[in-house]
């Protein structure tokens, strides 16, 4: 079944359709949504809620661009909406306007799994977590992260140079286990 | 040579194409979600389709009205653009509530629907302990710290009483009461020998409003009254003869002005 014919069966309300559609599309949105959450619950909280906006709004759907494109922006935005709470909760502490640099050190791909980078993440705060998934991941500027997170540009900046160091150091211990 | 990259792309590429396996249970979820969404949305549908209706027959009587005062078909069709906008305008309002944009902003009441909605993995995932432990009556909760720390301070009684050769009475050790005066003893030996052979309050009061029960050593209610100025001889409401060991005297109720009141007392049984 193609693309329309999927969405258009779906808007009928067609159960099988939006299991097929749900079948398409969870896998990698769950991917999308591990990175956002610090565990696998909050990760299917978001994946849950965002696909029940999927289709209570696929009819805003117009269909230019893709399809999965505006799929994942709302499972993004599911999962920004949880985590900006959280975040505004502990702005006072672990949001701060610093701005470190850290020097590049450079990694091949192949030296590290999935797994170990993905519990990376899930391990970092909040903050630094969101902003390090939107910009480095999603490839948002520091700017749209400021205006879509309520925070300052510096912060961003400052939160995503915090995460740099933190899986940096991470990353280093990880190789140094492997070695040894 | 392979390719160096900075954390940035590592993160991205192994991040980008990341496809776990998605538990089942997340679709019953999202399914039974849209349930209630439907549920909702049919609701919605019938509202637009009352007004659509109202708003239909209001036309129909105005064009009526209108078709009877003056045949001029040119009016005619002027109505109907008339009215035609109002019946557009009532469905894009409605369709406009769920907007996309809508979505970053907090819209409340949808999402309270939509939290219930997950309710099922949630169950799932926390177990039924949490609600159980609520809905514990609190007597239950008060009666295993005490039993613990009952030890020392019987002994004491036991010493003082060897000491003194005459029934003691120990200060009390209230929990959580409110301006209560109870004053029971803590210690208690049924054994017809004429020294506190029966367990009741040594100063008299005069609550209507209270329930006492007595725990015995495994948990479980061995007398309960709602008369205060009971005389408890241990015999259990099974009849039994009550066995030695730690006891839990609880009081709970109001003191007849609407005050709550709880009190807790431990004893020991000796025989």
């Amino acid at each position: 079944m193609d693309e329309s014919t999927l969405i258009k069966k779906c808007l009928k309300g067609n159960p099988k359709a939006q299991k097929l559609l749900f079948d398409r599309y969870s896998s990698k949105m769950l991917g999308v949504c591990l990175r956002y959450a610090k565990d696998t619950d909050q990760a299917y909280d978001f994946l849950q809620e965002g696909f029940i906006k999927v289709f209570t709004k696929l009819d805003k759907f117009k269909g230019d661009g893709s399809f999965e494109g505006w799929i994942r922006r709302i499972i993004v935005n599911t999962a920004l909406d949880q985590l900006r709470k959280e975040i505004k909760l502990k702005k006072n502490t672990s949001i701060d306007d610093m701005y470190l640099d850290v020097e590049q050190t450079l990694y091949q791909v192949d030296d590290f799994f999935e797994q170990d980078l993905l519990k990376l993440i899930n391990e970092m705060p909040d903050g630094y977590r969101t902003v390090f998934n939107l910009f480095a991941i999603e490839g948002f500027s520091h700017k749209e992260i400021a205006q879509e997170l309520n925070i300052s540009e510096n912060t961003s900046k400052s939160q995503f140079s915090r995460a740099r160091s933190y899986l940096k150091n991470k990353l280093e211990e990880l190789g140094i286990e492997r070695e040894g | 040579m392979k390719e160096k990259v900075n954390i940035e792309k590592l993160f991205a590429d192994k991040m980008k194409d990341l496809k776990p396996m998605v538990d089942p249970k997340a679709w019953s979820a999202v399914n039974s979600g849209l349930m209630n969404s439907i549920a909702v949305k049919s609701g919605f549908t019938i509202l637009t389709k009352t007004i659509i209706g109202l708003s239909a027959a209001s036309f129909i009587s105005i064009a009526t009205y209108f078709v009877f005062k003056d045949s001029n078909i040119e009016k005619k069709t002027a109505i109907i653009k008339k009215v035609d906008p109002k019946i557009s305008e009532v469905v894009i309002n409605d369709s406009s509530v769920d907007n996309i944009t809508a979505d970053k902003e907090p819209n409340k009441p949808q999402e309270i629907k939509e939290k219930d909605v997950i309710l099922p993995l949630n169950e799932f995932i926390y177990p039924k302990e949490h609600l159980s432990q609520e809905d514990e009556p609190l007597i239950l909760k008060e009666r295993t710290e005490p039993f613990i720390k009952i030890e020392e301070e019987v002994e004491k009684t036991i010493i003082a009483k060897e000491e003194q050769k005459s029934t003691v009475i120990i200060e009390e050790t209230t929990q959580n009461a409110t301006a209560t005066n109870f004053v029971f003893p803590n210690v208690f030996t049924p054994n017809n020998d004429g020294d506190n052979d029966l367990f009741f309050m040594l100063e008299e009061a005069s609550m209507n409003e209270c329930t006492a029960f007595i725990y015995g050593p495994k948990g479980n209610v061995v007398f309960k009254t709602n008369n205060l100025n009971f005389k408890w001889n241990g015999i259990t409401e099974s009849n039994n003869s009550a066995e030695p060991g730690n006891y839990l005297l609880v009081i709970i109720g109001s003191d007849g002005k609407g005050n709550p009141i709880r009190y807790t007392k431990k004893f020991r049984l000796i025989k």
